[in-house]
């Protein structure tokens, strides 16, 4: 028995026949109902389905799980530590050695349905729709961020990048309590959620002026959410004296600076890689209780016909997600 | 009326710090106090001055007497001074700060917004007398030396970085670097309990002394691969802190990767050049990477109280003591030339 699944190719999302997947030991199959997605999904070619951030219903489940979970709306969690390796056997399951993706190293959501580990998704609570849920991904990774700035309520904060993480920084930025929340590279409609859209600094400007509104000696906490080396040193210029910088997205390039930056200003970098449970339940959580407004990640609804349909730059943004439904009637096992 | 002069190391550029006659500071008005010097350490910061300010000294400030660690008596005060009183034993936070701004609103004194420093964009203790206001002074108690509170200072700095978040009682540490903030930061964390100590060090005399002061294994790079030996003897994810205290690129890099994941690397050297940083380290390991400079309120408090109990004895650290008259030839210079056997220099002024 067939199924579709959507693959990133060169020439864009393209649909291919594969085995319907049955679930080994432990496992479940989930019918996907909402995928979100953006342009960096697409940026490099896979052997199997895109989309590490998406939810759906479970469908079908392996050997060893209770089968009244068939039924169950879920929210998958987008990654996959080895279990084994010394970081988690530390239960540091974020800084694993042989972590795998959703949509990248393993088979991703924009699928009919996805075998998944049964720990590997967590029930969505009443109330929250499917589509709201597949922003859990994307929020987690903020609330993770977050958490690892260690910030204080009131305090001033600034989130850099133009990336759909960024927006979900703001986002949780705003409802933890944080003072005056800036984001250098935003759009101006974060305005009317309170967040100050910055333009990025040229030599001209410099950062007076930014700084000047986050209280005159720049932000308590910089979250830098796009992995740009210059962005990264642009955050740890901007905060301010033991101020702190959280880097929330990987990236290999080096970063030439004055280490003096960090020393003589005891200012500190942490890093924020992925999320666990506890961060996506929070996400769930606050989706749940109205603490964020998910609408302001989500660029364009679509369904997976008319994605399959249209031109990649035509459709999937690198600032906000695009969510991807895939309907029911669509899904031979639902 | 005070109208005598004294001697003072009167800083006026690269390599040229004079001895000069400088008028002794005028009898101290409001809050200042007038405090006569005994012990004054030559500062690392103090050496960057000497081979290549202005750094923290203000462009455009033409001379500046150095010196900010050091220990006095009180000499004379302002008709405010309600604190102290002549002939006080006391120790000098050099932070001269506006009390008004954010930062010292919450007591983060070192990033005051109008920071004066004594000895940097002040006239500072390599002179017989200076300066400071009485909110400055802490108070040496009785049983402790003179000369151990010319050292509270550098204790202070590395007590800064042993009092981080994820700087825990029983973790391990390594100490990359046994200058004197090396040596410094190898007291303190034995003093707030990090056990074992590792420290990288090549130079011999300054391995002996990291001993002495509480190293549990003394790695030379020349011999070894650091960040090898380092992870071994920790069990192979690296140690639950790292702090450098060199000032170099490839030693940030290298504190960076020996702190375990989920660790935290401090880093205390001051560079004189830009470097890459594998900053992603922090990324993919959730590790921390802090800048460690400074004080915050309370922590010269904090290293009296470890010094009045003997659970820091910096002892080990001092190994030259001087005349005001020898502080170029044989402070300066010296460090310069004998890095190894030249640790902390102790200048006495008076």
């Amino acid at each position: 028995m067939t199924q579709t699944e959507i693959r990133a190719t060169p020439a864009g999302p393209a649909a291919f026949d594969v085995e319907h997947p049955s679930p080994g030991d432990g496992e479940i199959v989930v019918a996907t109902r909402a995928v979100a997605l953006d342009a960096s999904d697409l940026d490099a070619p896979t052997d199997h389905a895109i989309g590490c951030a998406f939810s759906g219903e479970i469908v079908e489940v392996g050997t060893g799980v209770e089968r009244d979970l068939i039924g169950t709306n879920v929210v998958a969690l987008g990654y996959q530590p080895c279990g084994t390796c010394s970081r988690c056997r530390d239960r540091a399951t974020t800084a694993c050695s042989r972590m795998e993706l959703r949509g990248r190293s393993l088979g991703g959501g924009l699928a009919e349905t996805v075998a998944l580990d049964g720990g590997e998704v967590l029930p969505i609570p009443p109330g929250v729709s499917l589509e709201d849920a597949a922003l859990t991904h994307t929020l987690a990774r903020a609330i993770r961020a977050a958490r690892r700035g260690r910030g204080r309520g009131g305090d001033h904060v600034a989130v850099l990048g133009t990336t759909p993480l960024a927006l979900a920084m703001a986002t949780v930025a705003l409802a933890a309590g944080y003072g005056r929340v800036a984001h250098v590279g935003g759009d101006t409609a974060q305005a009317e959620r309170g967040v100050r859209s910055a333009p990025t600094p040229t030599e001209s400007t410099g950062w007076e002026e930014l700084r000047s509104w986050l209280g005159g000696y720049g932000p308590d906490v910089a979250f830098e959410c796009s992995g740009d080396p210059a962005s990264r040193l642009a955050a740890i210029e901007l905060v301010g004296p033991a101020g702190s910088v959280v880097l929330a997205t990987e990236s290999q390039e080096p970063v030439p600076m004055d280490i003096n930056l960090l020393v003589m200003g005891d200012k500190r970098v942490r890093g924020a890689r992925m999320y666990t449970q506890e961060d996506a339940a929070a996400a769930l959580a606050m989706i749940e209780h109205g603490r964020v407004d998910v609408s302001a990640l989500i660029a364009a609804t679509t369904d997976v016909d008319t994605l399959l349909a249209s031109a990649q730059s035509a459709v999937l943004s690198r600032s906000h997600s695009t969510l991807v439904r895939w309907p029911a009637e669509r899904n031979g096992r639902a | 009326m005070r109208a005598g002069s004294m001697l003072a190391a009167n800083w006026h550029g690269p390599r040229d710090v004079r001895l000069e006659q400088l008028a002794e500071p005028a009898q101290p008005t409001g809050e200042d106090v007038l405090v006569e010097v005994s012990w004054c350490g030559i500062c690392g910061t103090d050496l960057h001055e000497y081979t290549a300010g202005p750094i923290f000294i203000p462009q455009g400030l033409n001379q500046v007497v150095l010196g900010h660690e050091f220990s006095g008596r009180v000499a004379a005060v302002g008709a405010d001074v309600e604190t102290v009183e002549v002939g006080d034993r006391v120790v000098v936070i050099p932070h001269r700060v506006c009390r008004e701004c954010h930062f010292c609103r919450e007591l983060m004194f070192q990033h005051c917004l109008n920071l004066e420093l004594v000895g940097l964009t002040r006239n500072g203790a390599f002179a017989r007398y200076t300066i400071a206001r009485q909110d400055q002074l802490v108070a040496l108690p009785e049983g402790i030396p003179d000369e151990f509170g010319a050292l509270v200072e550098p204790l202070a700095v590395t007590l800064h970085g042993m009092r981080q978040p994820g700087v825990e009682v029983g973790g391990d540490i390594v100490i990359i670097g046994a200058g004197p903030i090396g040596l410094s930061a190898i007291a303190t964390a034995k003093a707030v309990g990090l056990a074992p100590i590792y420290v990288v060090e090549m130079l011999p005399q300054r391995s002996s002394i990291a001993r002495a002061m509480g190293a549990d294994e003394v790695l030379n790079p020349a011999d070894t691969d650091a960040l090898a030996a380092i992870r071994e003897l920790s069990g192979g994810a690296g140690t639950s802190v790292a702090m450098e205290c060199v000032g170099l690129g490839q030693t940030m890099d290298l504190a960076i990767q020996a702190a375990r994941p989920g660790g935290v690397a401090l880093l205390a050297g001051i560079t004189e050049s830009a470097s890459d940083v594998d900053l992603d380290a922090a990324v993919r390991d959730e590790k921390e990477i802090r800048g460690c400079i400074g004080y915050f309120d309370g922590e010269f408090d904090a290293v009296i109280d470890l010094l009045a109990t003997g659970q820091l004895d910096p002892s080990p650290l001092i190994t030259h003591r001087l005349e005001l008259e020898r502080i170029v030839d044989d402070g300066f210079e010296q460090l310069i030339r004998d890095r190894d056997a030249c640790v902390k220099v102790l200048v006495a002024p008076s």
